[in-house]
C-alpha cells in the first residue's frame, strides 16, 4: 500500500452517492418535466421505456430488460381496466413524491406510474426473476446426503436455510456493499448459539468496506479477513446448504451473497477445511478412518517432496539397505539436482491441472492422458526426471486434492515450494524449521478474533482429527465461546459425562 | 493489533506444557554421560534425588508467587529489594537468561554440526533458531502457550522411539547400587538441579495463569514429575544400553543408542529424533528469550519492547557466534554460566523465599492494625 506514496499531487475524484442515500428530488405536477428528469438521470439509456397511456396524461416508465411484461399486464393493466383507470384504487403499490426514489425503483426492476397534475409517483413491483435451477454443486459432491445447492438467487438460498432451521432465532441481517453495485449480502446466524461479540465484530468490518463494487465472495473475504498476507484461507466457502446449516448450528456465521452461489462461513478453524458432510452421514468408525486418511494426506502433501529431496541429498543413511541401490540407480543418470527435478515436475502437474480446468470435459480427459501418461513416461525416458521423483510428485498432488476444500488444497500446493527449498539447503533440519514456521504461523492466526488453529487437546479431538459418535459430541467447539456450549437441553446425559 | 501482554491469560494445561518444554533443552541428550562421569553407575539415583529436591524448588517458587499475587519475576525483585537493588538483580537475571539462551544456541549448533550438517555454517542454524523463536515471542504469551502446547506431542513420539533402546538393554548395568561416595552424589545432584533449573522461569508465567494456587501447584508438580520421569527414562535407557565401560566415551548416548537400533521401515532413527529435537531446542530457547524480554515489560510501547528483544537476540547471536569460533571461547561461556547459575537458580530464589515470609508478617501486621 505504501510503496508509491504520493503526497502532493494526489488525484481527486468525485464521490459517488449510493442509490439509497440520494438526496430527495421533489417531483413536480408536470408529467413532461418528471419524465425528462428521470431520462436525464438514467443518461437516456435505451432500455428505459416510457409508455404513454391513451390521452397522454399518464405514463408508465420501466427498464425493459429487467421487468416482466406478463407481470405488468397482470398487476397494472388488468386491474387498471377493472378500476376504470383509477390508479389509486389498485392495491400492491408504493408511492412517493421523490423522483430520485423513482429512479432507484426503476433500477430495482419496478415500474413507475406518473400522472399529469399529480406530484405522486406510484411504483409497482414487476421485476423479472432470472434463476438457475437448484443443482448439486460441482465441486462439493457427496455420496450420501442432500443433493441441493445454492444458486445465484439470494432469496432462494435463504429459503433453503430457513427450511432447514425452523426456529425464530434464525436471524438474517441484510446489508448492501459497493457504492455502484449495491450488492446485497446477508449475514445469517442463530441467535443464542452464536457468540454476540463475533457478530458485532463482523458487522463493523462489513460496515467499514468502502468500494465501488463487490464482485465476488473471495474479494469480500479479503476486505474483512484477519490476515490478508497469510496463505491459508480464513473463510470456509461452500455451496451446500446442509454444510452451512451444520456450521450455523455450531455457532458460526454464514455470509450469503446476491448473485453468487458461494456462502462464506466464519469464524472457522483450520480443521473445518478437512471436514465434509459425508463424515456425519457414515458410520463413525468409517468417518474417523477417512479423517485420518485426510490428515495423512495433509502431511504427505506438504512434506513428501521435501522429504525425498532431503533423503536423496543429505541423509542416504535413512533408506533401508535393500532399497539403496534401486534408489541410487534411479537418480544416478539424471543430469539435474533433485530440487530442479522436483520443481520441474510440480510445474508440469500444475500445467496439466490448469489447462484442464476450463476445457469441456471430453477434451479435459484427453489433456489428462496426454499430460499424465505421455509426458510422464517421456520425461523419464528422456532422463530429465527420475522415476522416483515422478512417483513422489504424483503422490503429492494426489494428496493435495484429498482436501475437501478447494482453497486449502491450493494453499497446500504452494506451501511445498518453500519446504522444497529449505530441505535442499538444510536437509531434515530445514524441513523441521519450515514446518515449525508454518505451525507457529497457524497458531498466530485468528478468524474474526477467535483462534484459528487450536492445539489438539483431547476434548477437541472428537470432531477434528477423528469423529466420535454423535452422543459423545455434546459440546460445541470450544473456540467459538458460544453462549450455549452444549448441544442439547439434557446436560445430565448418561453417555456424555466425562 | 498487538494486545498488551499483561492482559493475556493462559490456562493451567498451557502452563504445564510451557514448563515441560522449557525444561527439556539440548542438555538432556548428554545428561547420562555427565551423570555417569560424576556419580558412576549410581548416576540415575543422583538424578532421582536431584529431582525430588527440585520439586521443593518448584514449591518454593509457587510460594513466592503466592506472596506476590499478580507480580512477575522482575516486579517481585523490585518490591523485595527496593528500586535500585531490585533493578540491579533484575539486570542480573536478564544477563542470566541471555547466557542460558546463548548456551542453548551454541549447544544446539554444535549438536547439529556434529551429527547432521557438518559443513553448514553454524550461524545459519543459529539464525533459523532465533528467527523461529522471535516469531513465537512476538505473538505474546498466548501464542507461546499455544505453540508450546502443540509441540508437546513430540515428547511422546520421542519417548516412544526411545523404546528401541531397550532392545539391547541389560539392566544388570545399573548394578551395583550405592557405590558412589557422598561427594559424588552431591555433584550428580548439582548437575541434575542445574539441568532442571528452568523453574525460575515459572515466576514469569504463574501470575498470568488462570486458576487457584492449589490448582497451579497440582499442575506444576505433575508437570515436573513428568519431566523428571522423562529424564530418568532416558538416563536409565542409556545406562542399560551402554553399560559402565562405554557410556563415558559417548557424547550423546541417547542418539547413539538409536543409531544402532534397527527398525523395519527406516534405518537411522537418530536422524529423525534429532530433527524433532530442533523443536525442543527452539521452545527452550524461546522461553529464555521471552524471559529476557519480560525484563522490559514496563516499557509501555510494544514497538520499543520488540526492539529490545531484537537487540537481545542480536547480542545472543553475536556471542554464540564468538563462542562457536573455538573451544576456548565456548569453555569460557560455559564456565561463566556455571558460575552464575548457582546464584540465580538457587540462592536468589532461596532468599526470595525467606523474604516472602517476612513480607507476609508485614502484611498481617498491616491488616491487624
Amino acid at each position: 500500500m505504501g510503496f508509491f506514496k504520493q503526497k502532493n499531487n494526489q488525484q481527486v475524484q468525485e464521490k459517488v452517492i449510493r442509490e439509497d442515500k440520494m438526496p430527495p428530488h421533489r417531483s413536480t405536477a408536470s408529467l413532461e418535466k418528471n419524465i425528462r428528469y428521470i431520462q436525464e438521470e438514467l443518461k437516456n439509456s435505451t432500455d428505459l421505456k416510457v409508455r404513454l397511456l391513451p390521452g397522454n396524461k399518464q405514463a408508465l416508465l420501466y427498464l425493459d430488460d429487467i421487468t416482466d411484461p406478463d407481470k405488468m399486464q397482470r398487476y397494472i393493466f388488468t386491474p387498471l381496466r377493472e378500476m376504470d383507470g383509477d390508479i389509486q384504487k389498485i392495491k400492491d403499490r408504493e408511492e412517493s413524491d421523490d423522483l430520485n426514489k423513482a429512479v432507484s425503483a426503476l433500477l430495482e426492476g419496478k415500474s413507475v406510474y406518473i400522472i399529469e397534475g399529480n406530484a405522486t409517483c406510484y411504483f409497482f413491483n414487476v421485476q423479472q426473476n432470472v434463476t438457475r435451477a437448484i443443482m448439486e454443486p460441482m465441486n462439493e459432491k457427496v455420496i450420501k446426503g442432500s443433493h441441493d445447492g445454492f444458486n445465484e438467487d439470494i432469496k432462494q438460498n435463504i429459503n433453503l436455510i430457513r427450511r432447514r432451521i425452523q426456529h425464530r432465532s434464525l436471524t438474517i441481517k441484510k446489508q448492501t456493499v459497493g457504492d455502484y453495485t449495491e450488492s446485497e449480502i446477508a449475514l445469517v446466524y442463530v441467535e443464542g448459539i452464536v457468540n454476540p461479540g463475533v457478530v458485532k465484530e463482523l458487522e463493523t468490518r462489513v460496515k467499514n468496506i468502502s468500494s465501488d463494487a463487490l464482485l465476488s465472495a473471495g474479494a469480500f473475504s479479503e476486505y474483512i479477513e484477519d490476515r490478508t498476507y497469510s496463505i491459508f484461507p480464513q473463510f470456509l466457502s461452500t455451496e451446500r446448504p446442509d454444510k452451512t446449516v451444520s456450521q450455523l448450528m455450531e455457532g458460526r456465521i454464514a455470509i450469503l451473497f446476491a448473485n453468487n452461489p458461494t456462502c462464506l462461513i466464519a469464524p472457522v478453524t483450520f480443521y473445518a477445511f478437512y471436514q465434509s458432510p459425508d463424515d456425519y452421514n457414515t458410520r463413525w468408525l468409517v468417518a474417523t478412518y477417512i479423517r485420518l486418511i485426510r490428515l495423512f494426506s495433509f502431511i504427505l502433501a506438504i512434506t513428501l517432496p521435501s522429504f525425498y529431496i532431503a533423503v536423496v541429498g543429505f541423509h542416504y543413511e535413512v533408506i533401508p539397505e535393500e532399497l539403496i541401490s534401486p534408489v541410487l540407480g534411479a537418480i544416478r543418470d539424471i543430469a539435474y539436482p533433485p530440487i530442479v527435478e522436483a520443481v520441474l515436475m510440480v510445474i508440469v502437474i500444475e500445467l496439466i491441472r490448469e489447462s484442464g480446468i476450463r476445457l469441456p470435459s471430453p477434451i479435459g480427459s484427453t489433456i489428462g492422458i496426454v499430460g499424465g501418461l505421455v509426458i510422464g513416461d517421456a520425461i523419464v525416458t528422456a532422463g530429465l526426471v527420475s522415476n522416483l521423483m515422478v512417483i513422489v510428485i504424483a503422490l503429492t498432488s494426489l494428496a493435495s486434492f484429498v482436501v475437501p476444500s478447494n482453497e486449502m488444497s491450493d494453499s497446500l500446493r504452494i506451501l511445498t515450494f518453500p519446504l522444497i527449498i529449505l530441505s535442499s539447503v538444510l536437509g531434515f533440519i530445514g524441513i523441521t524449521f519450515g514446518l515449525l514456521m508454518v505451525l507457529i504461523h497457524l497458531c498466530r492466526m485468528e478468524s474474526l478474533g477467535l483462534s484459528y488453529f487450536t492445539p489438539i487437546q483431547f476434548r477437541d479431538l472428537k470432531d477434528t482429527v477423528i469423529r466420535v459418535p454423535q452422543f459423545l459430541m455434546k459440546r460445541r467447539p470450544e473456540q467459538l465461546e458460544s453462549p450455549r456450549p452444549y448441544k442439547s437441553n439434557e446436560l445430565s446425559d448418561k453417555h456424555g459425562k466425562k | 493489533m498487538a494486545k498488551s501482554n499483561t492482559k493475556q491469560k493462559i490456562t493451567l494445561s498451557q502452563l504445564a506444557y510451557i514448563f515441560i518444554q522449557s525444561q527439556i533443552g539440548v542438555d538432556i541428550l548428554n545428561l547420562s554421560t555427565v551423570l555417569h562421569r560424576e556419580a558412576g553407575a549410581d548416576g540415575w539415583i543422583a538424578l532421582l534425588i536431584g529431582g525430588v529436591i527440585s520439586i521443593f524448588f518448584v514449591l518454593m517458587i509457587l510460594h513466592i508467587s503466592k506472596c506476590y499475587p499478580g507480580e512477575g519475576l522482575f516486579e517481585i525483585l523490585q518490591s523485595t529489594f527496593g528500586k535500585v537493588l531490585g533493578a540491579l538483580v533484575g539486570f542480573g537475571y536478564y544477563v542470566y537468561f541471555l547466557v542460558v539462551a546463548i548456551y542453548l544456541l551454541t549447544s544446539y549448533g554444535e549438536l547439529i554440526n556434529q551429527w547432521l550438517l557438518p559443513e553448514t555454517p553454524v550461524l545459519v542454524l543459529y539464525a533459523l533458531l532465533v528467527i523461529s523463536a522471535l516469531y513465537t515471542i512476538s505473538g505474546g504469551l498466548t501464542l507461546i502457550a499455544k505453540v508450546f502446547t502443540f509441540f508437546a506431542i513430540i515428547l511422546f513420539i520421542i519417548s516412544a522411539l526411545f523404546l528401541f533402546g531397550f532392545v539391547d538393554a541389560k539392566f544388570i548395568y545399573l548394578l551395583p547400587m550405592g557405590q558412589a561416595s557422598f561427594s559424588e552424589y552431591v555433584e550428580g545432584v548439582r548437575v541434575t538441579i542445574y539441568s532442571l533449573s528452568s523453574y525460575v522461569l515459572l515466576l514469569l508465567f504463574i501470575p498470568y495463569t488462570e486458576g487457584s494456587i492449589k490448582q497451579k501447584t497440582r499442575t506444576l508438580v505433575g508437570a515436573h514429575l513428568l519431566v523428571i520421569s522423562f529424564y530418568l527414562y532416558t538416563v536409565i535407557v542409556s545406562f542399560a544400553h551402554f553399560g559402565t565401560d562405554q557410556i563415558d566415551h559417548v557424547s550423546q548416548p541417547v542418539l547413539y543408542m538409536l543409531r544402532t537400533a534397527d527398525s523395519v521401515i527406516i534405518t537411522r532413527i537418530d536422524i529423525f529424533v534429532l530433527a524433532m529435537w530442533t523443536v525442543f531446542a527452539m521452545t527452550a530457547f524461546a522461553a529464555y528469550l521471552y524471559a529476557a524480554e519480560r525484563a522490559f515489560a514496563k516499557v509501555p510501547k510494544q514497538k520499543k519492547k520488540m526492539l529490545n528483544v531484537y537487540s537481545a537476540s542480536v547480542i545472543v547471536l553475536g556471542v554464540a557466534y564468538w563462542g562457536g569460533l573455538n573451544e576456548e571461547n565456548i569453555r569460557s561461556i560455559i564456565d561463566f554460566q556455571d558460575k552464575i547459575t548457582e546464584a540465580f537458580t538457587i540462592y536468589i530464589p532461596l532468599l526470595l523465599f525467606v523474604l516472602s515470609f517476612m513480607r507476609r508478617k508485614d502484611k498481617q501486621k498491616g491488616t491487624a492494625q
